[in-house]
C-alpha cells in the first residue's frame, strides 16, 4: 500500500463555542488520500465543508479524532514544519497592495526562508517553476491589483507551489470564475495532482465539473454520513442525487446533470433534430414545458428559425417562447 | 533555463539616495534656522568646538538645535514605523500609531499630574521648571504603559485582531472622557498648560533624556525590522499567514509591543504628534511602490524623519520670532499633500490594498 499523504481517524470537527458548549458539525469522518489523487470535496451549502476544510488544514483543531499528515499527528507538528508539508488557499480575495506575481509565489517560501526571508537560488529556482506549473509565469512581473480573478487564483496556486508541500488543500478555489476559467482551472488541479504527485484536495460547488476531473469525491450530504468514491461510483448508486436533489431539481444519471422537474401534465411532442432539438427542449423548460410522447406537437427547423406549434406556424425564438407561454396557461 | 524575473529593484537605491539627501538637507537647515539665523559655517564651528565659534551660537546650536534635530529624527522615524507596523497588522489604511489608545493614555497620565500640581500649589507648567518637564515625562509614560499594558493583557486573549482595535479606540474614548472631566474642574492656567503639551514639540528632550529616547526608539525599530517577514505574509491577511506557519500569536505581540514603545515613547517626550504616523506610511509606498516592508521599514523610517524635520521648520517660522503648534503644521502642511498625492495618483488603495 502506498503512503498516504492525508488520513483522518474518527475525526469530529465543528466549533467550540465555549468551555462547555461545543458545536460538532459532523461525526466520524474517516477519510484517506494519496499522493498524485485529486480529491473534490462536495456537498450542498451548510453541510460542513468549510469547517472539514479547515480542520484538514489544521486551521481549526478537531473536537476529537485524529488527522494525519504523511503519517504525523497534525496537532503534533509545529506550524512551520507543517507548512512545508501542507498548503492552503483559501477562498477570501487577497488584497497585498503594490506587489507582483512573482514576490506574491515568493512569499509562498515563508516556512523555508530565514528571519529576513531572503530568497537564495535555490527559492528562486522554486518559485519560477510553481509559477510555470500554475501557468502564471508569463504574469510574473504583473501587478496583482491588475489581475482578472481567474489570473489571480493562478498566483494564489503558484503561492501554494511555491511552499513545495505535498498536500494542497483549497477552499471553493473556483467559486469567483467564470465557466471557462473554472474549467480551465479544475484542469490545472488535476494536472497539479498528476505532474507533481502532491495530493489536491478541493473543495467545490461546480459538481459536474468536479465529476468530470476528480479521481475521488469526498461527499457530505446534508445528512448520514461522508460517502467517498470515485464519481462514476457516487452518480450511479445515486448518492450525489440523494446529497443535492431538492423538489425542484433532480440529479439526472442518464448525463451527469440536474434537471428542472419534470411535470407529466404539460407535455409538447417535439419533433427536431441536432442542436436545433437540444434549445427547444431548454426552450420549452424554460416555458414550464417538457419534451413527451403526447400533447400538442412543436416542429422546428434546423436554425431554430421557423416553427409550427400544432396548426400555427411562427418565426422567430421570442415569438415561439410567447406561444408556448400562452400554451401553459 | 531563463534567470528567475526577480522584482524590479531600480527605485530603490534611487529613492533611498534622495530621502537621504533630503534628511541632510532638512538637518542642516535645522541647525541653522530658527528664532536666529546662524549660517551653516559657524554651525559646523559650533559643532566641531574649533576656536573662535561664538559662544553664544555654539550654546544654541549644541544644547537647543542639536537635540531638537535628533528628536525630530528620532520621533519622526518611530511614528512613521510604528504606524507602518498598525497598518499592515490590522489590515487598515487608517491605522496609526495611537489606534489602541496610547496616545490617549498619555495624555491622560499627563492631565492627571498637572492638575495635581495645580493642588499642591504650583500654578504652571513653568513654574516647575525642569522637575515639572520631567514629571510630564514620566506621567506621560506611566499614562502610555498602563494603556499599552491592558492592552497587552486583551491581546493575548482576543484571537481576532478588528477586537483588539476597536478595544483600543474605546479605550482612547474612555480616557478622552476622563481627561474631559479633570479639565473641567481644573483652572485656567492648568488647562493652558495642558493644552499646550497636546500641541507637541521636539524642543524638550535635553541631553540627559535622549539616550533613553534614542533607546526606546533604536529597540522597537529592530524589533520592527526583525518582524519584516511576518509583516510581509499579513499582506496576505491573518489566515494566510497562518497557514504558511507565522505564529499570529507571537507577531501581535511583536506588532502590539513594538508599536506601541516607539509611539508612547515619542509621545511622553515630544506630545501627542499627529499625522505623522498614519500619512508617512502612505508616503512611503507611493515613493516606492511596493508593499515589501524589507524596503518600507527604512523607507519609512527615512520619510517619517525628513517629515518631522520639515515640520519642526515651518513651526519655528524663522525670521518672524513667532511659533506655531507643531501638531498644526503636521496637518495642515501635511494633510493637503498627502491628498494631492492620492488624488494625483489615485493609487493610495491600490498601492495599499484594502
Amino acid at each position: 500500500m502506498s503512503q498516504l499523504t492525508l488520513r483522518t481517524e474518527h475525526l469530529d470537527i465543528g466549533h467550540v463555542r465555549s468551555r462547555k458548549e461545543r458545536r460538532v458539525v459532523r461525526a466520524d469522518i474517516n477519510v484517506s488520500a494519496r499522493p498524485g489523487e485529486f480529491v473534490c470535496l462536495l456537498g450542498p451549502n451548510g453541510a460542513g465543508k468549510s469547517t472539514l476544510i479547515k480542520t484538514l488544514a489544521g486551521a481549526l483543531p478537531p473536537l476529537s479524532g485524529k488527522v494525519f499528515v504523511n503519517g504525523v499527528e497534525l496537532g503534533s507538528i509545529p506550524p512551520l514544519e507543517l507548512a512545508k508539508r501542507l498548503s492552503v488557499t483559501l477562498t477570501s480575495r487577497v488584497a497585498p497592495g503594490a506587489m507582483t506575481v512573482y514576490a506574491l509565489a515568493a512569499l509562498g517560501r515563508f516556512p523555508h526562508t530565514n528571519w529576513i526571508g531572503r530568497l537564495g537560488p535555490e527559492d528562486h529556482r522554486i518559485v519560477q517553476e510553481a509559477l510555470e506549473l500554475a501557468g502564471a509565469a508569463e504574469l510574473a512581473a504583473r501587478d496583482v491589483n491588475e489581475l482578472s480573478d481567474g489570473e489571480r487564483q493562478k498566483a494564489m496556486i503558484a503561492r501554494a507551489l511555491a511552499q513545495a508541500p505535498d498536500v494542497m488543500i483549497l477552499d471553493e478555489p473556483t467559486s469567483f470564475l467564470d465557466m471557462p476559467r473554472k474549467v480551465e482551472l479544475t484542469r490545472l488541479l488535476l494536472r497539479l495532482a498528476r505532474d507533481t504527485n502532491k495530493t489536491v484536495v478541493c473543495s467545490t460547488h461546480d459538481l459536474d465539473l468536479a465529476l468530470r476531473a476528480a479521481d475521488t469525491i469526498w461527499l457530505l450530504p446534508a445528512e448520514g454520513p461522508l460517502l467517498t468514491g470515485a464519481p462514476e461510483t457516487l452518480a450511479f448508486d445515486g448518492s450525489i442525487g440523494r446529497a443535492f436533489n431538492t423538489p425542484e431539481v433532480d440529479f439526472d444519471q442518464s448525463c451527469g446533470e440536474f434537471q428542472i422537474h419534470k411535470s407529466p401534465r404539460n407535455g409538447v411532442r417535439l419533433m427536431a433534430s441536432g442542436p436545433a432539438k437540444f434549445w427547444a427542449g431548454r426552450l420549452l423548460e424554460r416555458a414550464g414545458l417538457s419534451v413527451s410522447e403526447s400533447g400538442p406537437s412543436l416542429e422546428v427547423d434546423d436554425a431554430l428559425r421557423f416553427w409550427t406549434l400544432d396548426a400555427r406556424r411562427g418565426e422567430g425564438v421570442e415569438a415561439l417562447h410567447a406561444a408556448l407561454s400562452k400554451l401553459r396557461s | 533555463m531563463s534567470l528567475p524575473a526577480a522584482p524590479k529593484k531600480r527605485r530603490l537605491p534611487f529613492g533611498f539616495l534622495a530621502l537621504g539627501l533630503g534628511c541632510l538637507l532638512a538637518f542642516a537647515l535645522e541647525l541653522s534656522l530658527g528664532s536666529v539665523r546662524i549660517p551653516l559655517a559657524e554651525v559646523v564651528k559650533a559643532l566641531a568646538g574649533v576656536d573662535g565659534a561664538d559662544p553664544c551660537w555654539e550654546q544654541i546650536v549644541r544644547l537647543f538645535r542639536l537635540p531638537r534635530a535628533l528628536t525630530a529624527i528620532l520621533a519622526g522615524a518611530a511614528l512613521g514605523v510604528s504606524g507602518l507596523e498598525a497598518q499592515t497588522f490590522f489590515r487598515n489604511p487608517l491605522a496609526d500609531p495611537f489606534v489602541l489608545g496610547i496616545s490617549s493614555g498619555a495624555s491622560l497620565g499627563v492631565a492627571v499630574v498637572m492638575m495635581a500640581a495645580g493642588f499642591l500649589g504650583a500654578t504652571t507648567l513653568g513654574a516647575l521648571g525642569i522637575g515639572g518637564n520631567l514629571s510630564v515625562v514620566a506621567a506621560a509614560a506611566v499614562g502610555a504603559t498602563a494603556v499599552f499594558s491592558v492592552v497587552m493583557l486583551v491581546a493575548k486573549r482576543v484571537r481576532d485582531n478588528m477586537t483588539l482595535l476597536i478595544l483600543g479606540l474605546l479605550f482612547g474614548y474612555a480616557a478622552g472622557a476622563v481627561v474631559g472631566i479633570l479639565t473641567q474642574f481644573a483652572d485656567k492656567d492648568q488647562t493652558r498648560g495642558f493644552i499646550l503639551w497636546t500641541f507637541g514639540s521636539f524642543g524638550g528632550v535635553t541631553w540627559s533624556q535622549m539616550p533613553y529616547l534614542a533607546t526606546a526608539c533604536a529597540a522597537g525599530l529592530l524589533c520592527a525590522l526583525a518582524l519584516c517577514k511576518s509583516l510581509n505574509a499579513m499582506l496576505l491577511g491573518q489566515d494566510y499567514a497562518r497557514s504558511m506557519g507565522m505564529s499570529v500569536k507571537r507577531v501581535r505581540f511583536g506588532v502590539v509591543a513594538s508599536s506601541s514603545l516607539l509611539a508612547g515613547t515619542v509621545t511622553a517626550y515630544c506630545g501627542p504628534i499627529a499625522f505623522v504616523g498614519i500619512a508617512v506610511p502612505h508616503l512611503a509606498r507611493l515613493l516606492f511602490k511596493t508593499s515589501d516592508h524589507r524596503t518600507l521599514i527604512p523607507a519609512t523610517a527615512l520619510s517619517g524623519a525628513l517629515v518631522a524635520m520639515l515640520a519642526d521648520l515651518v513651526a519655528q517660522m524663522p525670521g518672524l520670532g513667532v511659533t506655531l503648534p507643531l501638531n498644526a503644521v503636521t496637518c495642515l502642511l501635511g494633510a493637503p499633500l498627502v491628498i494631492a498625492l492620492i488624488l494625483k495618483r489615485q493609487r493610495m488603495m491600490e498601492t495599499f490594498a484594502s
